[in-house]
């Protein structure tokens, strides 16, 4: 594995074992060090900022939660980043619809300063949203949070080459979504 | 079945959607959310022999409910509360954070209860045997001969009246890295300190797209990386890679280690990364020992990806303050590093810093 990730596993195994320990700051450094991720990850999964906040709250909740019976043996990134796609999931089954243009547009775009960000968020986060959830999944671990093959793979439970076919697929499909959004 | 121009096609059309994905920026989650999650998380007191898995988890899962309902009701304060009612409410709060975190690196810590909300931390209750006994108002007051000594000194009295002291007092950003133990940890890593004192550290600091940087997951990543640090480390291999010139780098172990990292490669095709590379107070910061040994440690990278830092870093105010010369030495002040481990004595020290301003 790449050393950085080791490091990276080895610092979330000690802050899960000092706040099994009960020490309550390693709660708090573990959602410092995680929600932005998993934030970025339901929002891009959902088009919108109050269910990304919803389903973020809920995965750290269900985690704490579950957290007496998680295996250290397995990494806590791949399983967190898990929970927070399956509840993405749920989230979409329970609006028992796609996501309205609306819904998507509600990002607020405050903080943004250069105009084109804006702009390529838009036209991108459209196209992402007619994408099926699942294709969804594998192109925000991908583009938006930076996994490999192999880690977006133990998230969903997936060989890697099912991922590398998947997200293929995804992209293209997303390339024609972009092209008829500019026609 | 595809011809060989088709696939080529099809392969540079999915090069610039994969462009066009990278441009999409990140988001930082909303500020209550990170409260939102605290308050609804079971309380620990440590894991006692016995315990049965999930035994807490209905205490739980009723806090969580609770807590979906507070989120929703944050929502709404953040969208009512107007900016100068939020400050004034949290004055006090903000006074005691800063002291205890920012200004002083020596940040109240423990039993001692030191951060906001006393023995309780975002409305969790800490554990039972985190806590010692409490400072109370009584115990420290202006007539503490520490807080006296410190205001007989011109420079604290000119720096606490100034309007970039103020100003800074009264950041959000300061109050959220409060509950952040990698903060506290970095302010007391002394790598960092050294660091934080240089010049060249605070021009990186200022610079949009140093921040931008920082902000990006890739790049994070790749900084806690050995082989990384072990090429910026490198006089010639910095100067080759700021100057864009490779192939001096062709012989470096480190940076082939470094080619192979995924990160690297996200980072290599990042614009802020690429405007940082060439921006001279990187460059100096780089070149500087300390910075590197700050680099190789986990507070700090935590830190620099902490979003209220960020947001500190980007405040015109905090800069001035940090680089002011009275700040500075009051820092390197024994009796105010020993007020500062004290909610309350920092809480009296601050109360005093308002009357003076007044």
């Amino acid at each position: 594995m790449d050393e950085t990730l080791a490091a990276a596993d080895e610092w979330d195994r000690a802050l899960v074992q000092r706040y099994l320990d009960g020490d309550q700051h390693a709660a708090s450094d573990l959602v410092e060090r995680y929600q932005r991720r998993l934030f970025n990850v339901a929002l891009r999964m959902l088009g919108n900022q109050q269910d990304a906040e919803d389903v973020t709250q809920t995965v750290f909740g269900n985690a704490f939660v579950s957290l007496e019976s998680y295996d250290p043996n397995f990494r806590f990134f791949s399983w967190i980043y898990r929970m927070t796609v399956n509840e993405s999931l749920n989230a979409i089954k329970r609006r028992k619809q796609m996501v309205t243009l609306e819904d998507h547009l509600a990002i607020p775009t405050a903080g943004i300063a250069a105009d084109d960000a804006v702009e390529v968020e838009e036209h991108v986060g459209k196209a992402l949203m007619q994408l099926k959830p699942d294709d969804r999944a594998v192109v925000v671990m991908r583009h938006f949070s930076f996994l490999s093959h192999e880690e977006i793979g133990e998230v969903l439970g997936v060989p890697p080459r099912t991922v590398k076919s998947r997200l293929f697929t995804a992209c293209e499909r997303l390339r024609s979504l972009l092209i008829a959004q500019d026609s | 079945m595809l011809t060989p121009e088709e696939r080529d096609l099809m392969e540079r059309e999915l090069d610039a959607v994969h462009a066009l994905l990278r441009g999409v920026p990140e988001r930082s989650p909303p500020p209550h959310l990170k409260r939102a999650i605290l308050d609804a998380l079971p309380l620990r007191t440590g894991r006692a022999p016995g315990v049965v898995a999930g035994h807490t988890s209905w205490l739980a899962r009723i806090r969580s409910s609770l807590s979906q309902f507070n989120l929703a009701a944050r929502r709404m304060e953040e969208g009512f509360m107007s900016k100068k009612a939020l400050i004034i409410g949290t004055t006090a709060v903000a006074f005691v954070a800063i002291i205890g975190g920012a200004i002083v690196g020596y940040p109240p810590t423990g039993g001692e209860g030191g951060t906001i909300g006393g023995d309780e931390i975002s409305g969790v209750q800490r554990a039972s045997r985190y806590r010692g006994r409490a400072m109370s108002a009584s115990d420290v007051t202006i007539a503490n001969p520490e807080i006296s000594v410190l205001f007989q000194n011109q420079d604290v009295l000119t720096l606490v009246k100034s309007e970039v002291f103020r100003e800074a007092m009264n950041n959000e950003a300061f109050r959220s890295l409060q509950s952040n133990e990698s903060f506290r940890a970095l302010m007391n890593n002394e790598a960092y300190r050294a660091m934080a004192s240089s010049e060249s550290y605070r021009a990186l600091m200022a610079n949009e797209s140093y921040r931008a940087l920082m902000s990006n997951e890739a790049y994070r990543s790749l900084e806690a990386n050995e082989s990384y640090r072990a090429l910026m480390s490198n006089e010639a291999s910095r100067a080759a890679m700021m100057s864009e010139s490779y192939r001096a780098l062709a012989n470096n172990d480190a940076y082939r280690a470094v080619q192979s990292n995924e990160a690297f490669r996200v980072v290599m095709a990042n614009d802020a990364f690429r405007a940082v590379m060439s921006n001279d107070a990187f460059r100096a910061v780089m070149a500087n020992d300390a910075f590197r040994a700050a680099m190789s440690n986990d507070a700090f990278r935590a830190v620099m990806a902490n979003d209220a830092f960020r947001a500190v870093m980007a405040n015109d105010a905090f800069r001035a303050v940090m680089s002011n010369e009275a700040f500075r030495s009051l820092q390197a002040s024994d009796a105010f590093r020993s007020l500062a481990r004290s909610a309350a004595a920092s809480e009296a020290f601050m109360s005093e810093a308002m009357r003076v301003q007044q």
